[in-house]
C-alpha cells in the first residue's frame, strides 16, 4: 500500500508538469487536442493524488507503524475517527491532504468549465497545475508521507516496525478536529480556483464579465468553507484549550483570518465590477492577495517560523514556501502591470454618498484590518531583526488596534447596503436611518442604565442593533410591497422576496450574522473568572452562582487515565446543574490534558476547568469562567453560513413566480385577510 | 412626474406614533429580558486579585504558547506559575501595577509584555496600522477624485432615455396602486 501511494505521488509529478506545458503550448499554438490533453492530464493528476491519500488513510486505519507519519501521529488505542483525523495532524499528512483537496477542486474545475469557459481553461489549468506541482514537490521530496522508519544495523539500514505509535496529540483528540481542518483547508485551497480564473482572464484579456461571475461564485463557496473553518477553530480552542476564550490572536489563528478579510473585501468590491465596471485592478489585486495569504498561512502553520499553540507540525519547508510565494508575487505583479490598460474602469463616480463609495470604504477598512493583523503577527520577527530584542505581540496589542477598526466595519455593515447605487438623496438617508438609529440608541441607552460601562461594549451594542434594525427594515419594506401585490402572509412574503433576489437578501442574512457575532464579542467585556483550590465539600462563588465540589472520581480506558471533579452549580438556593470537568493523562504520549465542562445557554456559559493539583495542599485547582453571550458567536457564524447558502442559490425571476400565484383566483385572493 | 426620492412618504410608511412606539418598546423589553442577567452581573473580585488579573492580562506566558499569562492553555506549564507568583510577590510588596510591569520586564525581558512598549522602534507597531489606513484614505480620495472627473462612458440616446423614463413611471404607478 505504501509503495502504491509513493508511486502515485511520483507519477503525478511529471503528469502535472506535462499538463502545464500542454495547456500553454496548446493555447499559444492553437492546438485544441493538446489543450484537451492538458485537461485530461489534470484529471489524471487528481486521480493519482486521491489514490495516494486513500493509501495513507488505509495505512493509518491498519496501524502500519513502519511509516514515520503513522507511527508519529497514531496508536492502536486511538478511536477510528481520530485515526482518520491523524491524516492532517502531522506535517506530511497535512501537506498530502492539501494536495488532495486541490486535486478534487482541479477535477471539478475541469469537468464544470471545460466547455463553458473553454477560452480561460488553458491558463486556468496551467495555474492550478503549477500550484499542484509545488505541493507535489513537497509531498515527494520535502515531507513524504510514505517514508519508512529505519534503523542502522551492521548489514545496513533495516525497516523498523515499532509495537505501537506515539499517538495523536491529545489536544487534537476532539470532534471539532475531525471537521475543522478539512473546512479550513477547503477554504485555503479553494482560493486557488478564483486565483486561476482571474489570472487566466488577465492573461487572455477575456472580454465581458463572465469570468468575474465564475470567480465570484467560486470565491463565495470557498469563503463559506473558510468561515466555517475559522469558526470551528474558535469552537475547538474554546472547548479544548481550557482558557475560557475562543480567539487568542495566535499567529496561526491570525493566518486563517488574513485571507478571510481580503476574500470578504473581494466579495464586496467585485459587485462594483459587475454592476458598474469599476475597480477592476483592485479586484485582481484582492484575489491575488487572498491566494498568496492562503499560501502564507499554510507556511506559518507548517514551518514553525512563529511559535504557536496551533502549530502542530514544524519542519524546514519554509524555504520552499518562500521561493514559491516570491516567484508567484513577481509573476502576478508583472502580469498585472502588463494588463493595466485592459483593467480601466468603465464608469464614473456620481456621488460620494453612494453604494460605490461605501464599498470603497468597506474595502479600505477590511484591508486595514488585514494589514494590522499581518503587521502584528510579523512584528516580533521584524523587531528582532531590526533591534535584536525579542518582543511579544499578543491579545493586548490586537485588541487595542482591531476593536476600533472592527467597530467601524460594523458601522459600514449597517449603512452600506442602504445606500443606492450611483447616488443617495438626503431624504432617502433620513427615511432609512432614523428608526434604526433611534432603536439602537434606545438599546444602548438602556444597557448603560443597566450598568454596562465598557465604552467599546456599548458602541458594539449600539452598532450591532443598528445593523439588525436596518436589515429588519429592508426585509419589512420588501415584504410589504409583495404583500400589497399578492395575498402572501408575512413569512411567505419574506421567503418570496429572498428567492427573487438571493444575492441581496442572502447578503443581508450574512450581515445579520455579523451583527450577532459582534453581540457575542461584547460578552468578553463582562467575563467573570475565578480560581480556587478545592476539596470535597468546598465552595466557589462566581457571579451569582455558587459551586459546590462533591468529590473526585478516577476513570480509565485504553487511551487515557482520567480524574474528574463532580461539581454542583447553584443559582441562589436552586440546584442549577451538575458539571464534570476532567483532567486526562494520555497513555501513549504521556501528555496531560484538561476536558472542560461547559453548560451552554443563550445568555451565558458556565465553563469549568480542572486545571491540576496544587503542589502544597494536593487540592484540585478549579477555574470557573462565566462567559456571557458567547453562544451568539457560534449562532452568528451559522447565520453567516446560511446567508452564504442563500446567496449561492440562483434568484427566481418574478415572471417565474407569477404562474404559481395566478393559480389562485383574484376574487379569492382579495378575501384573504392581510 | 416627480422622481420617487422626492415623493412624500405614503401614509402607510409614515411614523405611526403610539403603535410603532409600542412595538419598539416590546422589542426593547424582549432584548433586556435576555440581556439583563449579563449586564447585571459584574465582576466582584477583591482589589488585590483584580490588580493581579489586570497585570496578568497585560503579560504573555513565556512557554511559547503566545497566549496571555491569564490564558496559557498548557497544563503543567513551566513558565506561567513562576510569572504569576512573581506578580503576586511584587503586588504584596506594595508596588503599583505599572511598577510591577516594569519590574517584570526587568526580570524576564521585554518579551513578557503582551503588547510592544511605546518606545523606539516599537512605536512602529502602533503607528503602522493607522498609517496604512491614512495612506489608504489618501488613495481612496485620489481614486474618488479621478472617478468624479471622468466623463460618462457613453452618451445616452434621448429616445431610449424617454422610453425608460416612461417604463419607470408606469412601474411606480403600478406599485403605488
Amino acid at each position: 500500500m505504501d509503495s502504491l501511494g509513493s508511486f502515485a505521488l511520483l507519477l503525478a509529478l511529471p503528469f502535472s508538469a506535462y499538463a502545464i506545458a500542454a495547456a500553454l503550448v496548446g493555447h499559444w499554438r492553437e492546438k485544441p487536442l493538446l489543450r484537451q490533453s492538458a485537461e485530461r492530464a489534470a484529471v489524471a493528476v487528481g486521480g493519482l493524488v486521491i489514490v495516494a491519500t486513500l493509501c495513507l488513510v488505509v495505512l493509518l486505519l491498519q496501524d502500519d507503524f513502519r511509516l514515520a507519519s503513522v507511527a508519529s501521529h497514531s496508536n492502536r488505542a486511538l478511536p477510528t475517527y481520530f485515526k482518520f483525523a491523524a491524516l492532517w495532524s502531522g506535517q506530511e499528512g497535512s501537506l498530502l491532504f492539501w494536495s488532495c483537496i486541490l486535486a478534487i477542486y482541479n477535477i471539478s474545475v475541469v469537468l464544470l468549465n471545460r466547455r463553458r469557459h473553454a477560452h480561460l481553461m488553458p491558463y486556468a489549468v496551467a495555474v492550478l497545475m503549477t500550484v499542484q506541482l509545488f505541493f507535489l514537490l513537497l509531498n515527494n521530496f520535502a515531507a513524504s508521507p510514505f517514508r519508512l522508519l529505519a534503523v542502522e544495523t551492521p548489514i545496513g539500514p533495516q525497516i523498523f516496525l515499532p509495537p505501537d505509535g506515539g499517538g495523536l496529540n491529545p489536544l487534537l483528540q476532539h470532534p471539532a478536529m475531525v471537521i475543522h481542518p478539512p473546512m479550513l483547508y477547503l477554504g485555503f485551497v479553494g482560493f486557488t480556483v478564483p486565483f486561476a480564473f482571474a489570472f487566466a482572464a488577465l492573461a487572455t484579456r477575456a472580454k465581458g464579465e463572465q469570468w468575474i461571475h465564475v470567480t465570484r461564485r467560486w470565491t463565495m463557496v470557498t469563503w463559506c468553507f473558510l468561515t466555517i473553518g475559522v469558526l470551528l477553530g474558535g469552537r475547538w480552542a474554546y472547548a479544548v484549550l481550557g482558557w475560557g476564550g475562543y480567539w487568542g490572536w495566535d499567529p496561526v489563528e491570525n493566518a486563517s483570518l488574513l485571507p478571510w478579510l481580503t476574500g470578504t473585501a473581494f466579495l464586496h468590491s467585485v459587485m462594483m465590477q459587475e454592476k458598474r465596471g469599476m475597480m477592476k485592478v483592485w479586484n485582481m489585486v484582492l484575489i491575488f492577495a487572498t491566494f498568496f495569504l492562503c499560501i502564507f498561512g499554510t507556511f506559518l502553520t507548517r514551518s514553525g517560523v512563529l511559535s504557536s499553540v496551533h502549530a502542530f507540525a514544524q519542519s524546514p519547508i519554509g524555504t520552499y514556501f518562500a521561493v514559491f510565494i516570491a516567484l508567484g508575487l513577481v509573476g502576478t505583479t508583472w502580469l498585472l502591470l502588463q494588463r493595466l490598460d485592459f483593467l480601466k474602469s468603465d464608469n464614473q463616480l456620481d456621488s460620494l454618498i453612494s453604494r460605490e463609495s461605501s464599498f470603497l470604504f468597506n474595502n479600505l477598512i477590511l484591508l486595514a484590518a488585514c494589514f494590522a493583523v499581518l503587521w502584528g503577527t510579523l512584528f516580533p520577527l521584524i523587531s528582532e531583526a531590526v533591534t535584536g530584542v525579542k518582543i511579544s505581540v499578543g491579545a493586548p496589542y490586537f485588541n487595542k488596534v482591531q476593536i476600533p477598526i472592527g467597530l467601524f466595519l460594523l458601522f459600514l455593515t449597517g449603512v452600506g447596503p442602504l445606500f443606492a447605487w450611483r447616488r443617495t438623496s438626503l431624504e432617502s438617508l433620513r427615511r432609512n436611518f432614523t428608526r434604526p438609529l433611534i432603536f439602537a440608541a434606545v438599546v444602548a441607552g438602556v444597557s448603560l442604565a443597566l450598568g454596562a460601562r465598557h465604552p467599546y461594549a456599548l458602541m458594539a451594542i449600539f452598532l450591532a442593533f443598528f445593523v439588525i434594525a436596518t436589515i429588519a427594515m429592508e426585509f419589512y419594506r420588501g415584504a410589504r410591497v409583495l404583500r400589497q401585490k399578492s395575498a402572501l402572509g408575512w413569512a411567505p412574503a419574506v421567503v418570496e422576496l429572498t428567492r427573487r433576489n438571493t444575492r441581496r437578501y442572502g447578503g443581508y442574512v450574512i450581515h445579520f450574522g455579523v451583527a450577532l457575532l459582534f453581540i457575542g464579542f461584547v460578552g468578553n467585556a463582562f467575563t467573570i473568572h475565578e480560581q480556587a483550590e478545592v476539596a470535597a465539600g468546598d465552595e466557589i462563588k462566581a457571579g451569582r452562582y455558587r459551586l459546590v465540589v462533591r468529590g473526585l472520581e478516577q476513570t480509565e480506558n485504553d487511551n487515557y487515565l482520567a480524574t474528574r471533579a463532580k461539581i454542583e452549580v447553584y443559582d441562589g438556593a436552586r440546584l442549577f446543574t451538575t458539571m464534570y470537568p476532567e483532567r486526562r493523562l494520555y497513555k501513549a504520549s504521556q501528555q496531560p490534558t484538561t476536558e472542560v465542562a461547559i453548560r451552554p445557554r443563550l445568555n451565558e456559559d458556565i465553563y469549568l476547568v480542572y486545571a491540576g493539583q496544587a503542589e502544597e495542599s494536593g487540592k484540585a485547582v478549579i477555574q470557573v469562567y462565566i462567559n456571557p453571550l458567547v453562544n451568539w458567536v457560534w449562532i452568528g457564524g451559522l447565520v453567516m453560513v446560511l446567508g452564504t447558502g442563500i446567496a449561492l442559490i440562483p434568484s427566481r425571476s418574478p415572471e417565474a413566480a407569477a404562474p404559481r400565484r395566478r393559480k389562485k383566483p383574484a376574487k379569492e385572493r382579495d378575501e384573504v385577510p392581510a | 412626474m416627480k422622481s420617487r426620492l422626492n415623493l412624500v412618504a405614503p401614509a402607510s410608511r409614515r411614523w405611526k406614533g403610539p403603535t410603532q412606539a409600542r412595538r419598539l418598546c416590546h422589542l426593547c423589553l424582549l432584548f433586556f429580558l435576555f440581556l439583563w442577567p449579563v449586564l447585571a452581573v459584574q465582576a466582584s473580585a477583591p482589589a488585590d486579585e483584580a490588580a493581579f488579573r489586570r497585570v496578568s492580562d497585560r503579560l504573555i506566558c513565556q512557554c511559547g504558547c503566545n497566549y496571555g499569562l491569564s490564558n496559557c492553555p498548557h497544563l503543567d506549564c513551566p513558565s506561567a506559575p513562576v510569572l504569576r507568583q512573581a506578580i503576586r510577590d511584587k503586588l504584596a510588596a506594595g508596588l503599583s501595577e505599572e511598577q510591577v510591569l516594569k519590574a517584570m520586564v526587568a526580570d524576564f525581558g521585554p518579551a513578557v509584555l503582551g503588547a510592544p512598549p511605546a518606545e523606539g522602534f516599537n512605536w512602529s507597531a502602533w503607528i503602522m496600522p493607522f498609517a496604512a489606513l491614512a495612506v489608504g484614505l489618501y488613495f481612496v480620495q485620489r481614486v474618488v477624485r479621478a472617478w468624479r472627473r471622468r466623463p460618462p462612458a457613453a452618451t445616452v440616446d434621448p429616445a431610449l432615455m424617454e422610453r425608460y423614463q416612461k417604463s419607470i413611471e408606469r412601474e411606480m404607478k403600478h406599485l403605488e396602486e
